[in-house]
């Protein structure tokens, strides 16, 4: 056990993003700060721990992660196999509610019962399952492989997006397209411009069209219009968004409407609603997952000759984390523990909830900020974010 | 050696169900329709098949036969057939393969499966005292062609030793099923009475039917034991004198099937003998393949492991699914092509190095680094 005490770095953080306000461009090796200097660093790093400290670090995160994997077994299987029927049991039953949909309650329930299952589904089951949390069990029903979610998004694209780009470039500008999914000024480096002022409203419809966002996010559109990508490739990825979503359009609004005869209307309210519900709750805990107060972005600067301790430390301090109850933790599938997804990407959802205590007590002996707060009071920043980088930042 | 034998078709067409599968799946997409039907009943399924195993009975101290209750999509099996069986321990999903002991048609429409557990063997002590009936089991449809063939019944000899006779067994309750048995000799090696399988019912059969000879050699605890109660020339000539005249079947430990395929061989009758492998044949030891980092660059993932670990083995341990069927380099289910690198046949030593060679990932292991196609 090492014994490394480093005092917190939170005032660092404030300083830091405080300075690239004033800047208005992104941080550069120009900015460094003093404390830094003094340790005789050349560049700014995400945190003021020492080589040795980080590499320390690292190598009890990496054993928080061995321990949960070598202690993998019946009970985990039978956590997730569970949740998926339920997820199951809970669509076929709402589905069923709203053939009968023209007597509101059934309306009422069926709607609740298909949103809540949409959300399981997306949540803690498909993004769980696609990171590759389940394919220690090897069972190719619950593989990351084969897995296609009830989302617009084709999964092979999410994958590269989300586990691929997101998960490993966490709140690095200019790397990590889920700061601002491209249409939003998520942070204080990026340039302002008048467009920027209507952002409260993009951001209301990016959350109430979630999906569609987060399917139209790997075919990178900003980036073909510089010309950075292959229009053919961006094509290609179309063409595959569009023969799934035409499948997740016509389930919804076609074929079981159609199934429910003269009561189509009640079926194609509730299936919206269900839709809508899903893509709002979705929208909101991810954006609870690295953009309320005190979660820090990066520049790729600072993130040259980063080992694996740096990685966890990014990890941490570009995530903040919700508090709530069992099953404010099962429906944003465990991503409430947004620390510990980002740090273990990869072990089973039902674990964070363990070594979320572990990981706190290690960020407090290396003095590292652990971001954890109530749902409103996090999103209630992240809302306050979205408002104030509309307008340019305040010298 | 072995190639895949179409199945006994036993089960009526499946159509207007499949029909209504597909129909139904637009509707359950992205899911199969499958995942809402197994919330009604686990066996129920469209694309794979399912099965519950009803009973386990002990054979011996360490054998046992399951009964399994096939699902939805069983197409029958062949007698002296082997099935690939998957089964969940401890949350992961282990693969298989074990001849198939029942009569191809059995009344209650179960298969069985006889194990015999392997000292340390995870799946076979799993299977023999661990599992309890109700479980759910993942079957492939059966396959193998050491099997009787359909015109005769009549000449037949079959050598076997320890769980060797689980395919024979098969074989045996299938003639027995159809009438009396006409000259069929078994000429079986165990190392006590304790653990010959199935000594019981064997005896019986040999009972019922005046034209079953069972000749069972016991050959000892450990160690040489009883050299004349081993397999040999003198004892086939003297348990079965006409040997020369028979179509054969042998099936047990590889030193038995050198011993049989010799004799037959010199015999110039190689082509009368049969011959089922339940391990593939290995290189003799102090060859192992050196190991190395194995890079599956399709799925971009990458584990070390050591000379003795196959492709196939390294692939699941980095949680991987690849496609694969018999594990003994028989199916070619599992081949995949060589990007980089060398691998080394664990049968026969054989290297692979050229970019491009079809390796049967089951069988092979790392003769340093690796990349393979998958």
């Amino acid at each position: 056990m090492t014994t490394t005490m480093i005092p917190s770095d939170t005032t660092t953080t404030t300083t830091k993003s405080r300075r690239r306000a004033a800047t208005n461009t992104p941080a550069k090796v120009t900015t460094t700060t003093t404390t830094q200097e003094a340790a005789g660093e050349k560049r700014r790093r995400p945190s003021e721990l020492s080589d040795a400290a980080l590499a320390a670090f690292g190598e009890a995160m990496d054993r928080i992660r061995q321990e949960v994997l070598d202690s993998l077994g019946d009970q985990d299987a039978a956590y997730i196999r569970k949740v998926i029927a339920a997820q199951r049991r809970l669509e076929a039953a709402g589905r069923l509610a709203l053939f009968a949909g023209i007597f509101p309650p059934a309306w009422i329930l069926g709607t609740t019962m298909l949103g809540t299952a949409k959300i399981l589904e997306n949540m803690e089951i498909g993004h769980n399952v696609l990171h590759g949390q389940w394919d220690w069990m090897r069972d190719p029903d619950i593989h990351s492989s084969t897995w296609e979610w009830d989302t617009a998004c084709p999964s092979d694209q999410w994958q590269h997006s989300h586990n691929n780009l997101h998960h490993t470039w966490t709140n690095v500008l200019g790397k990590d397209r889920d700061v601002g999914y491209g249409v939003l000024r998520m942070d204080e480096s990026q340039r302002w411009s008048p467009v920027a002022l209507g952002q409260p409203i993009y951001a209301a419809l990016l959350a109430t069209f979630f999906q569609w966002g987060v399917a139209l996010h790997d075919v990178e559109v900003e980036r073909v219009l510089k010309g950075r990508k292959d229009p053919a490739e961006a094509k290609a990825q179309l063409l595959g968004l569009w023969r799934k979503a035409r499948k997740q359009v016509g389930k919804d609004y076609v074929l079981f409407p159609a199934l429910a005869g003269p009561f189509f209307l009640p079926v194609v309210a509730g299936n919206a609603v269900a839709n809508l519900a899903r893509n709002l709750w979705s929208f909101t805990i991810i954006f609870c997952g690295h953009f309320p107060d005190g979660a820090q972005t990066f520049t790729q600067e600072e993130i040259e000759e980063e080992g694996r301790g740096g990685w966890y430390v990014r990890q941490i301090l570009g995530s903040a984390n919700l508090e709530g109850s069992s099953l404010m933790h099962l429906m944003s599938g465990n991503l409430s523990h947004q620390i510990e997804h980002h740090a273990f990407p990869d072990l089973p959802s039902n674990r964070y909830r363990e070594v979320a205590p572990r990981v706190r007590a290690l960020c407090e002996q290396y003095g590292l900020p652990y971001n954890s707060g109530s749902l409103p009071r996090q999103f209630g920043t992240v809302v306050r974010r979205i408002c104030r980088l509309a307008l340019p930042n305040r010298d | 050696m072995f190639t895949q034998t179409p199945s006994a078709p036993s089960a009526s067409s499946p159509k207007p169900f499949d029909r209504l599968a597909r129909a139904a799946s637009r509707l359950s997409w992205p899911l199969p329709v499958d995942a809402f039907l197994q919330l009604v009943d686990p066996l129920w399924s469209s694309t794979s098949v399912r099965g519950r195993v009803e009973a386990v009975i002990p054979e011996t101290a360490r054998a046992a036969t399951l009964v399994v209750r096939p699902g939805r999509g069983w197409q029958g099996h062949r007698a002296g057939q082997w099935v690939g069986i998957g089964i969940d321990i401890d949350g992961v999903r282990h693969r298989r393969c074990y001849s198939l002991t029942g009569p191809a048609e059995r009344a209650d429409g179960c298969i069985t499966i006889t194990v015999q557990s392997v000292p340390g063997g995870l799946v076979s002590n799993h299977l023999v005292h661990r599992t309890t009936p109700g479980t759910i089991v993942h079957l492939d449809q059966a396959s193998g062609d050491f099997v009787l063939p359909e015109a005769r019944t009549r000449g037949l000899l079959f050598v076997t030793a320890g769980s060797g006779i689980t395919p024979v067994m098969g074989m045996l309750r299938t003639l027995a099923a159809v009438g009396p048995i006409e000259d069929v000799t078994v000429l079986h090696f165990a190392r006590t009475e304790a653990e010959v399988i199935f000594g019981a019912e064997l005896a019986a059969l040999a009972d019922q039917h005046p034209g079953l000879t069972v000749d069972v050699a016991l050959t000892g605890e450990a160690g040489p034991g009883d050299l004349s109660a081993r397999f040999g020339t003198e004892r086939l000539a003297a348990r079965c004198p006409d040997w020369a005249e028979r179509e054969v079947w042998a099936c047990g430990p590889a030193t038995l099937l050198a011993a049989v395929e010799d004799h037959w061989a010199s015999a110039d009758l190689a082509e009368r003998l049969h011959v089922e492998r339940f391990t593939p044949l290995t290189v003799a030891a102090g060859e192992p393949g050196q190991g190395g980092r194995i890079r599956f660059t399709r799925s971009d993932r990458e584990i070390v492991v050591d000379g003795r670990t196959t492709v196939l083995e390294a692939a699941e341990q980095a949680g991987l699914l690849p496609e694969s069927g018999c594990r003994m380099g028989i199916c070619h289910t599992c081949t995949r092509a060589l990007e980089a690198g060398c691998v080394r046949d664990k049968r026969d030593g054989r290297l692979q190095r050229d970019a491009g060679d079809i390796v049967q990932i089951c069988v092979a292991t790392p003769a340093g680094d690796v990349e393979i196609d998958l």
